[in-house]
């Protein structure tokens, strides 16, 4: 797989997992499954955690948006796998934690919960954000690659 | 007096024989056996209780302890609770005036007297026996009070330094603005026909009532009081939703013109969650904020769903 389209694609991944469980709160409040208290708690912890990624993605995007056949570099197999699977389980983990309480699951306090997403942050926090940060932000007009990456 | 010796008699022997339900009951403290600290414990959950009910302004909570029963014919000690209320009145007139305003207004709020729904919380904070709790208000030098007489019936009067008793509980109310007032706890009442209630076949109808719904348990039983909780409810309460509900009530019967009135005060929690697990007790949220008519509702109907199912028993 080439860069762009890892990019393009895991991008796409996390921002659509940032509104989707979001959304996912949203819609298990509306079914009484949280209370209107912990809904905005939960929004307020969950919204920020992605924030930090989507925001460098959707800027990538922008800055990106008359970008004409670029392919960038062809990545490794590993890379790809670990691109992928880091941010998925961050996802699964946050997302598990969402139903989890949503049921009382394991979760039967809602401190638990937040406990639950401060660890979540604790584990996949770090490999996220580099994992994220090395591949969408912009480099800086003396460092910018010679194939000129997302224009 | 025959009525209390009668129910406790009743209740004793209904203890022998029925030891499966009795084992989740707590012992109720005796008045006597309380040591200081217990009652100061309790002195501070009734301030707690007056504070949140935004009674802090009004009542003060001047002691709490132990002393010999306003009946003399009941003969035990009792748990006294005392309050003085909080007056900036310029003349004895007008401080009477005023607590006869907030007592007027008290009662068309919450169906009792303030020293009745003292009384009752006093019973159910303290854990003490009914017949060995009395809730005074000192206004000035006129006291208002309630305790269970010998009778087995709660007494409500009050005297001043010269002269005691007078029948009714509540004075005349002052031509003065209503004052709002907030409870913590929903209360209904009702009267059954009939004779004895003998407060373990109240407790089974209660645990009959709820139990394809929710979990019943009995936590303390003395001769005139059940408290009890039910857990697991869903929209029992709070019809419009799916949340689960937690209730916890004390039941109290005293006897008033030949029959029993039965009395429940009544606190309720929420909490949100799917599937069958219910939350952790720290979840629930006191419906009285949001939801206090919706208990004040489901206390009388309660009380009327519990009452014939009673008569029922006692034909």
């Amino acid at each position: 797989m080439n860069e762009v389209s890892f990019k393009n694609r895991l991008g796409i991944f996390l921002v659509l997992a940032h509104f989707g469980i979001l959304t996912l709160v949203v819609v298990l409040w509306l079914n009484e499954y949280y209370l209107k208290e912990q809904m905005t708690t939960a929004i307020s912890i969950i919204a920020p955690f992605f924030a930090t990624y989507t925001t460098a993605i959707i800027k990538y995007m922008i800055s990106g948006k008359n970008q004409r056949g670029g392919r960038g570099r062809v990545l490794s197999e590993g890379f790809v796998f670990i691109g992928f699977l880091v941010p998925l389980l961050f996802v699964s983990f946050v997302a598990s934690a969402v139903i989890l309480k949503a049921y009382n699951i394991g979760l039967k306090d809602f401190e638990d919960f937040k406990i639950m997403l401060g660890t979540a942050e604790t584990i996949f926090g770090v490999y996220v954000g580099q994992l994220i940060f090395s591949l969408f932000e912009q480099p800086k007009a003396a460092e910018k690659p010679e194939d000129g990456g997302a224009r | 007096m025959k009525t209390t010796i009668l129910l406790a008699a009743q209740l004793a022997s209904l203890l022998v024989a029925a030891n499966g339900v009795c084992a989740e009951i707590e012992t109720v403290r005796q008045v006597d056996a309380m040591s200081l600290e217990e009652i100061g414990t309790c002195s501070l959950a009734l301030t707690g209780w007056i504070e949140r009910a935004g009674l802090g302004d009004k009542l003060q909570v001047l002691q709490v302890r132990r002393a010999r029963h306003p009946d003399p014919a009941v003969g035990a000690s009792t748990l006294r609770l005392e309050l003085r209320w909080m007056t900036e009145a310029e003349t004895w007139e007008a401080a009477q005036g005023e607590y006869g305003a907030f007592s007027d207004s008290f009662v068309k709020s919450n169906g009792d007297a303030p020293t009745e729904r003292l009384f009752y919380k006093l019973v159910q904070t303290c854990k003490v026996p009914t017949a060995q709790a009395s809730a005074h208000v000192h206004v000035l030098d006129i006291e208002y009070y309630s305790y269970l007489n010998a009778s087995g019936s709660l007494f409500s009067g009050s005297s001043n330094r010269r002269m005691t008793v007078a029948k009714a509980a509540v004075p005349a109310p002052a031509p003065s603005a209503n004052v709002p007032v907030p409870a913590l706890t929903r209360c209904a009442k009702t009267r059954v026909n009939g004779g004895n209630v003998p407060l373990l076949r109240v407790q089974e109808v209660i645990k009959r009532y709820f139990e394809p719904r929710g979990t019943f348990s009995a936590l303390e039983m003395d001769g005139f009081s059940l408290h009890f909780k039910v857990r697991g409810l869903r929209g029992e309460v709070l019809h419009d939703h799916r949340y689960w509900e937690n209730l916890e009530a004390v039941l109290f019967i005293t006897s008033d013109n030949g029959q029993k009135l039965l009395q429940l005060n009544l606190d309720g929690g929420f909490a949100a969650g799917g599937g069958n697990t219910p939350p952790a007790a720290t979840e629930f949220v006191n419906m009285e904020q949001a939801h206090s008519k919706e208990l004040q509702d489901y206390a009388s109907k309660f009380l009327l769903d519990l009452t014939p199912k009673l008569e029922e028993g006692m034909k």
